[in-house]
């Protein structure tokens, strides 16, 4: 029997239905993470497993016994799940400390000795024991995520439901939470879902990978098999989309700015070191300004659209640019010296069969 | 009064400026207390020069009067003034050919102060309160003709079945007694006009009087509750032939009528005159003879000298405050206000809170039971909802006016304070019920242990002023025969004769109660946090 | 951008601070042309630069040919990555580093 076993799950609200038919199930100690494309599900599909949604139709097996059921005791229940949410939901009116403190007197009955050594003990573990007297108000949102991790681990739950913990940092706060929950999996038997956009914390956490989309579970493997080697063709769509930047840019279409602001964020949220960022960054302006653009003024039909990917945990970037509407090749025959040196220099070309298509390599 | 407010004061100082701890500052702020206390005294000082200018004190003796005006023709286009309740419009009319506007006021004492200061041209009023005010002040005369002989009567319910009795009763009194009894109240020697006392076995049993409770010289209520006039007089005198222990109900004019109509009382009594309308809904007992009368304001050929500024101020305070008492009145007053506000501003927030603890569970009958509850208060003026719970709910019960006070209170407090906790629960971010949920509250608890504690950092400082609008809205209870304190205040203008003063004292004492009781609200606010933290603290 | 200025006699000290991209080199253009009346010694201090493109290269070089009318102009404080730019782009026999 497993510890965690959903079946054929099932959630429809009005006209829509988030999940049409989801099963799997999860042994003691495992972490999984949920990934899938926005507003398919996922949270709704945790959110069943503490019943904060209940399913229309389906069953949720804790340790055999169905969740689901009507006369199901929802508290006692959620005592045994935790829950960390993507907004946080610390309360405001008590301190850090008084946050972690108070369930547990009032819903484990623990007295407030007990409680408070249980509440500094977690707080130390999740690097926040200088906060304990502090208020939610006051802290940063990855030390407000942290508060909430602690909080829900004083309870002593068997299973902890993550609902997009990183959605709403900022990307420099990501990693202290990313590192605090790598370390509960690692230090815990702790049974973990995660429900996550976060790339690089689904595969460097998780043990096992579900690929959410449709509402149903397309795929169910490995970090690697899900991100590196997909067998299922939607899987590898978004994989890809998740991992790879996109822009078009044509006469119309010219927002320098824009362009390079959006580059960056993907390269932020790819957590590149600085100097791989800078090159990529360099590469696609003096492409643009120095070729593209000249070329645009004599070709006012040229369409170009890049594509900037990343393998693995950006082992190699490659920048595609596939471009129409002109019969020459603009990187040949349009190039500034300045910025043709400066592209030469930190790219190798990857040599392609056909036209209208080019890929480098970004190199360091 | 200074020292004694200046603890409070600062109490109430840190409780104004919310965020700011309490432990920094304190002597600066105490400091700015006691100036802004100086500036509010220098002002209420100013204002009351001012009122003690507006009225001379006349102290001279009289030159010859001229009335204002002396015939019917000259009254044509002016402002006529009479007692809210008193329907003489068309008689008035018939005799001034062209009335410029009739305006009402609601003691005699108001119509003395609205002529004296030209708020309107002349008023309507029996001989003998016009005798009364004519002899004290000299700035004013009897209009020469009178409109109409009357009588003054005695008003009985229709559901009395004992008016042959006192019919009877009456014409057994010796007519000399009568006339000395008249004499006594009108002339001005205040000194043998004692309260009257109710000395026989009454074994026949017992009848409640409505009497008016300002209504000089026929019946009026001093500082210490009693009952004086001369109605209140020979009433108890046919009692006493008849062996009836008299209870006595001091009230406004205008609701004597309607406390006798609704059964509240068996007689009424405070200057009626007998006309047809009013016999329409009472017997009338008549016992003197009297006529409507006109007072306007009169020019003398002497300059007044008015009183020094000081001295009509200390007389102002003296007569106001300490003649016969009266302060206790309104102490007396002050602790009805303060026992009706209290009592249902609690009720009203218990009654709050339960609405709201209802409204959660989200059954739709009881909601759209709470929605028109509310919406039924919100639509009614105060005051018409407390005569209708005293007059027509209660109107043939025995219940003490002062609670159906508190009840009516309590069911207009309600609403509101329900309508700010709502706000402020929703106000609260969904998710800290989720986050509650998640952890294993169940709703109730979540709500007690999460939601209301933040919540109640949104409603309280709305609740605090609702509160004191509730205090301030308490002053309409004299219309169902509570005497508090605004109502004090308008007894004591009867025996003054002067509007200004008492009015001002009594805004003075408002002013101070309402700030009073913010500050009180607000530390006991603060202990509450500090019992509930503990609940949680390590 | 933050183009921080620092006169002294006849030397003029420049000293951009984040990118010099193609949107923010004109910015360093107008600050530069504005401000060169009676500036014998032209200095870009490139402390707080953290990336050049070929845009901001050109303003560095339109600055060299008009000081080089003028006076003397230098650079200083170039960091690794942008002596690399340099280098490919041959600049370093363009201009004075120091």
């Amino acid at each position: 029997m497993s510890f965690l076993e959903i079946k054929r799950l099932r959630k429809q609200f009005g006209d829509v239905t988030p999940l049409r038919s989801v099963s799997f199930s999860v042994e003691k100690g495992e972490v999984v993470s949920i990934i899938g494309p926005s507003g398919t599900g996922k949270s709704t599909l945790i959110r069943c497993i503490n019943r904060l949604e209940t399913p229309s139709s389906g069953q949720i097996l804790l340790e055999g016994k169905n969740i689901c059921a009507p006369d199901t005791d929802l508290t006692a229940l959620r005592r045994r799940v935790g829950m960390v949410f993507q907004s946080f939901n610390l309360f405001g009116h008590l301190t850090v400390l008084q946050n972690i403190v108070m369930p547990q007197m009032d819903i484990l009955g623990r007295s407030a000795e007990d409680a408070r050594k249980e509440a500094l003990r977690q707080l130390r573990r999740v690097g926040l024991d200088s906060k304990a007297g502090s208020r939610p108000e006051e802290l940063s949102g990855g030390q407000k995520q942290r508060a909430a991790i602690a909080r829900a681990l004083a309870m002593q739950p068997e299973i902890m439901l993550f609902d997009e913990p990183t959605s709403a940092l900022d990307p420099t706060m990501v990693s202290e939470v990313r590192n605090v929950i790598a370390r509960l999996a690692s230090e815990e038997e702790m049974t973990m879902l995660i429900v996550t956009h976060e790339m690089r914390l689904a595969r460097d956490v998780s043990t096992r990978v579900l690929f959410l989309n449709d509402g149903e579970i397309a795929e169910d493997g490995s970090p690697e098999q899900i991100f590196d080697s997909p067998l299922n063709e939607s899987t590898r769509q978004f994989v890809m989309r998740v991992n790879s930047w996109q822009w078009v840019i044509d006469y119309g279409r010219t927002d320098f700015f824009m362009m390079m602001s959006s580059l960056e964020a993907f390269c932020q949220s790819r957590f590149m070191n600085r100097r791989l960022m800078n090159s990529c960054e360099m590469v696609v302006e003096e492409l643009v300004s120095g070729h593209i653009q000249p070329c645009l003024k004599d070709y006012d039909e040229m369409r170009v659209e890049f594509r900037l990917e990343t393998i693995g945990d950006n082992e190699s970037v490659t920048l595609t640019a596939e471009f129409s509407g002109v019969d020459l090749d603009p990187f040949d025959e349009y190039a500034l010296p300045m910025s043709d040196a400066i592209v030469n220099s930190k790219t190798r070309r990857i040599p392609q069969d056909g036209e209208g298509i080019r890929v480098w390599e970004i190199i360091v | 009064m200074k020292e004694s407010f200046a603890g409070r004061g600062a109490l109430k100082h840190s409780a104004a400026v919310d965020s700011a701890p309490r432990r920094k500052g304190v002597d600066r702020r105490r400091h700015r207390f006691i100036q802004c206390l100086l500036r509010m005294a220098s002002l209420l000082l100013a204002v009351a020069a001012v009122g003690a200018a507006a009225i001379p004190v006349a102290a001279a003796p009289s030159g010859q009067r001229q009335p204002e005006y002396s015939t019917f023709e000259q009254l044509g286009g002016k402002t006529i003034s009479m007692l809210t309740g008193a329907p003489f419009e068309e008689l008035i009319g018939s005799k001034v050919p062209d009335v410029g506007e009739f305006t009402y006021y609601s003691a005699p004492a108001e119509l003395l102060l609205a002529l004296r200061t030209g708020k309107t041209d002349a008023f309507l009023n029996n001989s003998a309160i016009a005798a009364l005010y004519v002899n004290k002040y000299k700035d004013i005369a009897q209009f020469p003709e009178p409109l109409k002989e009357a009588q003054f009567g005695v008003g009985f319910s229709k559901k009395y079945k004992k008016l042959a009795e006192w019919k009877k009763a009456f014409a057994e009194l010796d007519p000399d007694e009568i006339e000395a009894v008249w004499n006594k109240w009108t002339s001005a020697d205040e000194s043998k006009k004692l309260p009257l006392k109710q000395d026989w076995a009454g074994k026949a049993g017992k009848v409640r009087v409505a009497v008016g409770d300002s209504m000089q010289p026929a019946s009026y209520v001093n500082a210490a509750g009693d009952v004086l006039g001369m109605e209140a007089e020979l009433i108890l005198m046919m009692a006493k032939k008849l062996d009836y222990k008299v209870e006595f109900m001091p009230m406004e004019f205008a609701s004597l009528i309607a406390t006798v109509e609704s059964g509240k009382a068996d007689l009424c009594a405070g200057s009626l005159i007998i006309t047809e309308e009013r016999k329409k809904v009472l017997d009338f007992l008549p016992y003197h003879e009297t006529a409507f009368v006109l007072v306007v304001r009169a020019k003398t050929e002497q300059e007044e000298t008015p009183a020094g500024f000081w001295e009509s101020l200390k007389d102002k305070l003296r007569d106001t405050l300490v003649t016969d008492g009266r302060y206790r009145l309104i102490l007396s007053g002050l602790g009805t206000t303060l026992l009706i506000s209290l009592c249902s501003g609690a009720a009203g927030l218990i009654l709050a809170f339960g609405m709201a603890s209802l409204r959660r569970r989200n059954i739709r009958a009881v909601n759209s039971v709470i929605a028109g509850y509310c919406r039924l208060v919100a639509g009614l003026p105060v005051v018409v909802i407390l005569m209708i719970l005293y007059y027509v709910v209660f109107g043939s019960t025995n219940i003490s006016p002062a609670l159906v006070a508190t009840l009516g209170f309590t069911l207009i407090f309600a609403p509101k304070a329900y309508a700010l906790i709502n706000n402020a629960v929703d106000a609260v971010d969904s998710g800290q019920l989720e986050g509650a949920l998640a952890l294993g509250y169940s709703r109730n608890q979540a709500y007690r242990r999460v939601i209301l504690p933040q919540a109640r950092k949104i409603y309280f400082p709305l609740l605090r002023t609702q509160f004191s609008l509730l205090v301030k809205e308490t002053s309409v209870v004299g219309y169902i025969a509570v005497v508090d304190l605004t109502r004090a205040g308008d007894i004591i203008r009867g025996h003054t004769l002067d509007a200004f003063f008492p009015l001002l004292i009594i805004a003075v004492v408002y002013f101070f109660l309402t700030w009073l009781m913010s500050a009180a609200i607000d530390a006991g606010s603060r202990a509450l946090d500090r019992l509930m933290k503990g609940g949680a603290e390590q | 951008m933050v183009i921080n200025k620092q006169r002294s006699g006849d030397t003029l000290t420049i000293a951009p601070e984040g990118r010099l991209d193609t949107v923010t080199s004109p910015e360093l253009e107008k600050a530069v042309k504005g401000s060169l009346d009676g500036v014998t010694e032209l200095i870009f201090d490139l402390a707080g630069l953290e990336y050049i493109s070929s845009a901001g290269l050109r303003v560095l070089l339109s600055s060299q040919k008009i000081m080089n009318g003028k006076g003397s102009m230098k650079v200083i404080h170039v960091n690794e990555m942008i002596a690399e730019v340099f280098e490919i782009t041959g600049f370093t026999d363009i201009l004075t580093i120091e």
